[in-house]
């Protein structure tokens, strides 16, 4: 089943000198419960193909389906809950609210969703995650790897369908980043997420289910799309 | 474990950011005392200046003496009287010098509130036997006595509106000393010695023999001052009831403001003041902007990502709106206590007569505007941030960031980067010239404020000197007779050493004068309500002159009355008085003296 597609997407950024296509032309889909790795050169890109997906910048062509549903229907209001409620995010500078503690930020979402938390769910992540000694901390006091497992955490806090990772062990030293990264992958499987992580590590991205290779905003390479023509 | 709440968060910034916050209060603060303390001081000056107009007036608008019932009564009906209360002139009190003396009287409780009969030492009379004296009534009479000490002093009995011919000794216990107010009256209109500057208990009854004399305290309605017809009115009352022949009323402030006093009016410095006080609460509105503009890059940032968690733009608005109003609910209380004092202080350090009067609506008007502003100030940049999609700001951001930090004409960067970075810059100029700009008009108006505060304090405060006082001839009266005006009368330096020695005088200045009267037979306005009739007044003393109907003709009278010969010598004026072009303008005072021959001293002293 296709969770999320995009078809004829192109990001284009302004600059005095013209228009810079930082995606161009890309059509794609995601399966339920697929890990995809998207691979390429710095600044081909990546990361605009990942914001665009989740909406975290809107695409200058093109249309988004989450669902199969079109996400130019949905507006701004709409778009927030959809992200709170179906996506989490990893980025590769954490990004965590620097004024809560470890546990506060987990539970952001949550609160932001004015929900009650699943504790047992909760708990859960926690113990997979190993933080449970460092959630009152606030973010300042915790190493890298502590606050990327904090800010993973945090994205599956709310039970999403699809986990958009960015660089996410781009910050940390091999080992951490091998630790993290097992513990995205086991995360999202566990729980059965969608895992889209972008990553210019080929080691990473040889542990994923499929690999998609960017250049100058295009797919240059989908082992899918190969391993369907063969 | 708790879960997070929007104070959590808003509270959470203000704990962990607390360098860059406290930084940010410190200029949300001085913004908030810069303008609240402007209005402190302006509504200070403006509410100063009537509260000192009455408190050296009296809230009368005029003052009769020698009223009976029925003339009260037509005044009532003829004059639109709206309130009015009576003292008593139970006779005439002096120590050496008669003409330094004062009348004593005996006043109801209305009366000395209309009088605004303020005691500043001691205790208001209770007994018989007892007394209160003008501070300025005790220097003239060089008493050397303080509240406690028994005083022996002169009195001309009372009798009706005239004295008994035989002078009694009486000594009273001085219970207390009273804020001028007599020589304020005496200078805004005509000098009377009818107006008492000597109080005593209602208890004190009239000598044997005499009659007291009745002193009404009269306030007309507003409607009424403002008609010009008042004056016709107010003369035909006069006639009717001949108190211009025994220049037996004294007038307050309302009206003689137009006609001695120019056009000043006080609403006029009240609308400078309110005028100012919004100019200045404008600027400090952008002296807020700013303070927080400064972390605004920070709050541009989390703004993304709080988003891009799924914060909806309400819950934003919540979050920063909770956060700006914890920061004004901080900020507002403190820099109002310190404006409130610092003004306070401000106020005592320019000194003179101007008073410290905050004004509470002002006051309530200065807190509701400060959370207004930095509510404003803080929020609408944030809300413009959470209208660009979470991740472009928090891109644009990192972008701008990273570029400022590398050398701009790298070959080797994007022309995006390069280009945004540059008009980066252009914007950034944009503001240190907005900025720069700002900063200019602060200081404008700022320095306008103090002109016009400076303005608005002499305007009205400094043409009244802290004390004035005349040795010799001090009442109109006998100046009316110019044999008189050529006598001999002044301070001498042994005069003034003697005022010196009395305990409320601080120091002497001033300049030798001359009062000289002169007769005109085509009175103006203002003229027909003096007290003498046909006669006026000009008094060269420090460009002061309240009359300006004075004409070639006056002029001419003056010389000869005053039987000066060559009327070639004579070039002189005061630079108030109008004169005939032939005769000179705007020549010193001392020409004026030389040519006339004349002589006498003037002394101003300030009181402590
Ligand atoms: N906010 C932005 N404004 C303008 N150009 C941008 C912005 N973000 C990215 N770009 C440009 O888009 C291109 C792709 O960037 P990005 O997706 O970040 O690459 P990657 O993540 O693969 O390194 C780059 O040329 C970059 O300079
Ligand atoms: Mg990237």
């Amino acid at each position: 089943m296709k969770i999320l597609e995009c078809r004829n997407l192109t990001k284009e950024y302004l600059s005095g000198d013209g228009v810079i296509k930082a995606i161009d032309d890309i059509s794609l889909s995601f399966e339920q419960g697929e890990f995809v790795a998207i691979t390429g050169p710095s600044g081909s890109g990546k990361s605009t193909l990942l914001h665009n997906l989740s909406s975290l910048e809107n695409p200058t062509g093109g249309e988004i389906f989450y669902n199969g549903e079109s996400l130019k229907k949905y507006n701004d209001n709409q778009l927030s809950i959809l992200r709170r409620r179906r996506f989490g995010f990893v980025f590769q500078s954490y990004n965590l609210v620097q004024e809560l503690t470890g546990y506060e930020n987990i539970l952001l979402p949550v609160m932001l969703d004015k929900k009650k938390p699943d504790e047992e769910y909760i708990n859960k992540i926690i113990e997979v995650l190993n933080i449970g000694d460092r959630l009152s901390h606030l973010p300042s006091a915790l190493s890298g790897g502590q606050q990327q497992r904090i800010a993973i955490a945090r994205a599956i806090a709310n039970k999403p369908s699809i986990l958009f990772a960015d660089e996410p062990t781009g910050n940390l030293d091999g080992k951490t980043g091998r630790e993290v990264l097992s513990l995205l992958k086991y995360v999202s499987h566990e729980f059965g997420i969608t895992l889209i992580m972008v990553t210019h590590d080929l080691s990473v991205a040889e542990q994923a289910d499929r690999i998609l290779t960017l250049e100058d905003g295009k797919i240059v390479r989908d082992t899918k799309a190969e391993a369907e023509s063969k | 474990m708790k879960m997070p709440t929007v104070n959590t968060l808003a509270f959470g910034n203000l704990k962990t950011r607390k360098k860059q916050y406290a930084l940010m209060i410190v200029g949300i603060i001085l913004a908030m005392v810069f303008s609240s303390g402007s209005m402190f001081l302006t509504s200070s000056i403006s509410k100063g200046i009537k509260d000192i107009t009455y408190q050296q007036n009296g809230y009368q608008n005029e003052i009769f003496f020698g009223m009976t019932d029925d003339t009260l009564k037509d005044g009532i009906e003829s004059l639109d009287i709206t309130d009015y209360a009576d003292g008593e002139n139970l006779g005439f009190l002096f120590s050496e010098d008669e003409t330094a003396g004062t009348s004593v009287a005996k006043m109801s409780e209305e009366a000395n509130e209309m009088y605004y009969t303020r005691v500043i030492e001691g205790r208001y009379p209770e007994n018989a036997g007892e007394i209160a004296l003008e501070e300025d009534a005790a220097v003239r009479m060089k008493l050397k006595a303080a509240v406690g000490d028994k005083i022996t002093l002169n009195l001309k009995i009372q009798s009706g509106n005239e004295y008994l011919t035989e002078t009694v000794k009486k000594t009273y216990t001085l219970t207390g000393i009273i804020g001028n107010r007599r020589n304020y009256i005496a200078r805004s209109t005509v000098n009377s010695p009818l107006l008492p500057a000597a109080f005593v208990s209602e208890k004190e009854t009239v000598e044997a023999g005499g009659k007291a004399q009745r002193i009404t305290f009269v306030k007309y309605s507003a409607a009424f001052l403002k008609n010009d017809t008042c004056y016709d009115k107010l003369y035909n009352f006069y006639k009717s009831h001949s108190f211009l022949d025994m220049g037996a009323h004294m007038r307050y402030v309302e009206i003689l403001f137009p006609y001695a006093m120019g056009t000043h009016d006080l609403s006029t410095s009240n609308k400078t003041a309110a005028i100012l006080s919004v100019m200045l609460m404008l600027v400090s509105c952008v002296g807020i902007v700013n303070a927080f503009n400064a972390n605004l890059l920070e709050r541009k940032k989390q703004i993304g990502f709080l988003r891009a968690l799924g914060t909806t733009r309400q819950q934003i608005i919540k979050i920063y709106g909770r956060e700006a109003l914890i920061l004004s609910l901080i900020c507002t209380p403190v820099s109002l206590i310190i404006s409130f004092f610092g003004t306070k202080l401000l106020v005592k350090i320019i000194g003179g007569d101007m008073m410290f009067f905050p004004d509470w609506k002002m006051l309530i008007i200065g807190a509701a505007f400060s959370i207004i502003c930095v509510m404003t100030a803080a929020l609408i940049p944030l809300l413009r941030a959470t209208k660009i999609a979470p991740m472009q700001a928090v891109r644009n951001i990192d972008m701008t960031r990273r570029m400022k930090n590398r050398k701009i004409n790298s070959q080797k960067e994007f022309s995006m980067p390069k280009l945004l970075s540059k008009r980066n810059m252009t914007f950034s100029k944009g503001r240190t010239a907005a900025v720069s700009i700002i900063l200019v008009v602060c200081i404008l108006i700022s320095g306008a404020g103090f002109a016009a505060a400076e303005y608005i304090k002499n305007d009205t405060f400094e043409r009244k000197g802290d004390y004035q006082i005349y040795l010799g001839d001090s009442y109109f009266y006998s100046y009316t007779n110019l044999k008189k005006a050529e006598r001999e009368m002044g301070v001498s330096p042994n005069s003034v050493n003697d005022i010196l020695c009395s305990p409320y005088v601080r120091s002497i200045s001033g300049h030798e004068c001359r009062r000289a009267v002169v007769s005109i037979d085509r009175a103006s306005d203002y003229l027909k309500l003096a007290d003498s009739g046909n006669y006026i007044s000009s008094s060269f003393v420090g460009g002061h002159n309240d009359y300006c109907d004075f004409t070639k003709e006056n002029y001419l009278d003056i010389l000869e009355q005053l039987r000066l010969e060559d009327l070639q010598n004579v070039r002189s004026g005061d630079p108030s008085v109008q004169y005939d072009d032939n005769y000179g303008k705007n020549t010193a005072k001392d020409d004026y003296r030389k040519a006339f021959n004349l002589e006498g001293e003037f002394a101003e002293a300030s009181i402590n």
